[in-house]
């Protein structure tokens, strides 16, 4: 009988368990082969892991640590299973702190997870140095990045397993370039320079890897939030732009006075009240503005009261309108001086179709800077000929609810403008090269 | 931000249609006459002058 074959060797188990030379805690090792330098979860310790002993390289007892994705967790994100290996609390020297999660995948090796102020991104290290454009430009794979963050970053707490030797205390110098939903990091110290590209990450895709509680909404944004206008500004240019066009025709189509009707009224010199009737007016169209228009040529310090009255010779129905035409004029210690307008321009609105009779009850005024006495009659001396010359015109627009709609229509466009110009107003004032004057 | 531009094309259409009835009736909040509340009877509309007559700069 055949001796059976000799069972192939089981595999190694995926997590190796170290002991904490501190304080005997039992640290756990998800990429072991790759790790560098542990964080004890327990005493925050750093050990060294690289010869298959355990060296304790820094004592420490520190404050536990409760990373907010409990290391060992494995998540989703970009389609990839990740688990979180490590985390760091950074800082500018302590103030300004972020953490840093290590993610882990045997197939797609090491990526960052970062939460600043709530807002979480995911960073990957580039293997090759972005193309240096201007000065306050980089390019990676045509894409620009604006410089946004200059400084030192300094390493303030350490938990799980790292693929460098991390410690706490260590400081790089830092700077980061930005474009909207990425950010392109730069950390250097006096040994090597390392470039990381973080993409901004829905919160709620962070939530549905990880599970993390909502943060609320973050302000100011971060540096590379794009705004959440600044896309819809450029569809609702198209939409309003369009709509306004649409009514730009509707003007040309139905915009416009036409002039039907036109009668001379003589002004008595003794000023009293008279009454004219122009007629007939036939109005066509199912309902229209008609405009009434009033021209007094020899009009000078003086005024005219004007009575329109619209009557329909059918229903005797009456459509009414005032107007007055003033005009002043003079002369004292600044010069000759003048005031007003020799016509008279009023409409009524909603007219409908019909023969009307335009009755006009008018009367001629004289004003005196001193009195009412005028021994050569003024302007309404008969050898002036004082006369109004009143028109009757029909439309369909009125300019104030063209004016109205315009508004109407670009008032949200102009919103969103605001709300876009006070985000990124916001954004830029974060930035250290804001320009002066920019919110700090 | 489909639904943003959405809602911003239902308002324009809502705008434009206000504006076409407008137009199609002849109106206008700020037409200064209309129709006369008492059928038959000549009245005065909106638009004339109030108040004092006379040059305002002096």
């Amino acid at each position: 009988m055949q001796p059976e074959a000799p069972l192939a060797p089981a595999p190694a188990p995926a997590v190796r368990a170290l002991s904490c030379p501190n304080c005997g805690g039992t640290v756990e090792l998800r990429a072991a082969g790759y790790t560098v330098h542990v964080g004890c979860q327990y005493c925050g310790s750093i050990l060294e892991t690289t010869d298959g002993l355990v060296k304790l390289v820094t004592q420490a007892r520190l404050a536990q640590a409760y990373p907010e994705i409990p290391l060992g967790i494995r998540g989703t994100l970009f389609g990839v299973e990740w688990e979180a290996i490590g985390y760091l609390e950074r800082s500018q020297n302590g103030a300004y702190g972020w953490k840093e999660y290590l993610l882990f995948n045997p197939y797609y090796g090491y990526r960052w997870l970062v939460n600043a102020r709530g807002g979480w991104s995911f960073g990957t290290m580039l293997t090759r140095t972005p193309t240096w454009r201007t000065y306050e430009s980089y390019e990676v794979d045509g894409a620009y990045y604006t410089r946004f963050f200059s400084g030192q970053a300094q390493v303030d707490r350490v938990v799980g397993e790292f693929y460098w030797r991390v410690a706490v205390g260590e400081k790089v110098q830092t700077g980061d370039w930005v474009r909207p939903g990425f950010m392109l990091s730069r950390e250097a110290d006096d040994r090597e320079e390392s470039w990381t590209l973080h993409q901004l990450v829905a919160e709620k895709d962070v939530i549905r890897a990880f599970g993390v509680a909502p943060s609320g909404k973050i302000w100011p944004p971060l540096p590379h939030q794009p705004s959440p206008w600044g896309a819809w500004l450029l569809a609702g240019a198209k939409i309003g732009g369009g709509a306004l066009a649409f009514l730009l025709t509707l003007c040309l189509v139905l915009g416009g006075t036409r002039w039907t009707t036109s009668g001379v009224l003589p002004v008595a010199v003794d000023g009293r009240e008279q009454t004219a009737r122009l007629g007939p007016v036939t109005l066509t169209g199912r309902y229209q503005r008609v405009q009434l228009r009033a021209d007094v040529p020899r009009l000078e310090n003086g005024w005219v009261d004007l009575d329109y009255s619209l009557v329909d010779r059918k229903t005797q129905q009456v459509y009414a309108a005032s107007g007055a035409a003033e005009r002043y004029d003079g002369a004292d210690s600044d010069g000759p001086w003048s005031e007003g307008s020799r016509s008279s321009d009023v409409s009524i609105a909603g007219v409908p179709a019909g023969a009307y009779d335009l009755i006009v009850d008018y009367k001629g005024n004289r004003w005196s800077q001193f009195d009412t006495a005028y021994p050569d009659g003024g302007w309404m001396e008969p050898t002036n000929q004082p006369q109004i010359v009143v028109e009757l015109g029909t439309g369909t627009l009125y300019g104030s609810s063209v004016l109205i709609a315009a508004v109407l229509l670009a008032l949200p466009w102009l919103i969103g403008l605001i709300l876009h110009l006070n985000f990124e107003k916001a954004r830029n004032g974060e930035s250290d090269f804001a320009p002066a004057g920019g919110d700090d | 931000m489909a639904t943003r531009s959405f809602l911003y094309a239902l308002w324009c259409i809502a705008v434009l249609g206000l504006f076409l009835i407008a137009a199609i009736f002849g109106w206008s909040p700020f037409a200064e006459g209309g129709r006369a509340g008492g059928g038959g009877v000549r009245g005065t509309g909106g638009g004339g002058h109030y108040g004092y007559y006379g040059p305002h700069h002096k």
